[in-house]
């Protein structure tokens, strides 16, 4: 029976006992078999992975995430090799989560991962103060779920920027603390890029993703 | 009120846009049903995107992942490593006849366990 986890965006349509095929697969004593198993397993996960990589990680290019996701699978392969994988778990938990992991890696290599999840939801907090926005953002956070579905959508509209756009976005994480501050946003996209972007566009970028939340928080009814 | 001119509206705003670019949980394990949860809600990709997508294979003959070495912006596993896992190439990475001993002696057990996990399923 096949297993059709979404028809309308990104399809990862195996049959029902896929993973645990491949588990068996990759484990095996035949290293054609394992090869072939590793095959059938980047075709069906590759497309899926991609997406979340992108999601996750707006910020990186498409190559970033095409990297990301080879690294996946050869981690993968190098688990098994050396029996270093829960059998008794997911095999789609896994490979997932080694993307997240290879996704932060990525970040901390670029120095972009600067606070804590503690540390940035403080820094959050303090910024909402007693505005609309916090009281919009506040009933979107009583349901989990629309709270982490406007996230991934905002994550979703960043991912497609143009790569300016894009640096913008990841100089205001950087710089959270110093979101206001545009001339350590110039600063960052020159440190990361080598590339002088005129502080113009830095405030025109930022106002298109302050813009893009507040259409996201409106969509939801959350905010007038 | 008219949010856009509203600094404290605005100051808001950029703190939520900064937090939508943080991993947060990102030493927790994704569970599959986040991953389901993701896939279900996920947008399309793009013709550009779905390029990309068709890069990414494995090939064991050629290692296609060597290509990527050309791009230094994610840091690679070292072919040398690859090779090793993939035994094709004998390097100093390769373990000594006891730890590969062990490594087969444990994934005998695994092969064992996932036996009986099919016979059950």
């Amino acid at each position: 029976m096949g297993v059709s986890l979404n028809q309308m965006a990104i399809e990862l349509t195996v049959p029902e006992d896929f993973d645990l095929e491949c588990m068996c697969g990759l484990i095996e004593t035949d290293e054609n078999e394992r090869v072939k198993t590793m095959g059938k397993l980047v075709e069906a996960y590759r497309r899926p992975l991609f997406a979340f990589v992108r999601n996750k990680f707006p910020s990186y290019s498409a190559e970033d995430a095409e990297d990301i996701v080879q690294n996946v699978f050869i981690t993968l392969w190098q688990k098994v090799a050396g029996a270093d994988f829960d059998d008794n778990g997911s095999l789609r938990s896994l490979l997932f989560t080694i993307a997240l992991r290879q996704g932060v890696d990525e970040l901390r290599r670029r120095k972009a991962l600067k606070r804590s999840d503690d540390e940035m939801a403080e820094l959050v907090a303090k910024s909402l103060d007693d505005t609309a926005v916090a009281r919009a953002w506040k009933r979107a956070a009583e349901s989990k779920d629309q709270a982490s579905e406007i996230m991934s959508s905002f994550r979703d509209f960043v991912s497609c920027l143009p790569d300016q756009q894009k640096l913008v976005a990841e100089a205001m994480y950087v710089n959270a603390s110093d979101i206001d501050d545009n001339s350590a946003l110039v600063r960052h996209i020159r440190e990361r890029t080598g590339k002088v972007v005129t502080t113009m566009m830095v405030k025109g970028a930022k106002q298109a993703l302050i813009e893009k939340f507040r259409q996201l928080l409106k969509n939801k009814g959350l905010l007038v | 009120m008219n949010l856009p001119e509203d600094p404290r509206e605005e100051k808001a705003l950029k703190a939520l846009v900064a937090a939508a670019l943080h991993p947060f949980d990102a030493d927790a394990e994704v569970s599959e049903e986040e991953v389901n949860m993701f896939l279900a809600t996920c947008r399309p990709l793009t013709p550009e995107e779905e390029s990309h997508v068709q890069r990414i294979s494995w090939n064991s003959q050629k290692l296609s992942v060597a290509a990527r070495t050309t791009r230094p912006s994610v840091p690679r596993i070292s072919t040398r490593t690859e090779f090793a896992a993939m035994h094709r190439e004998k390097t100093d990475a390769e373990p000594d006849p006891k730890t590969e001993a062990e490594l087969e002696r444990k994934r005998a057990e695994i092969r064992e366990r996932l036996r009986k996990r099919r016979e059950n399923r």
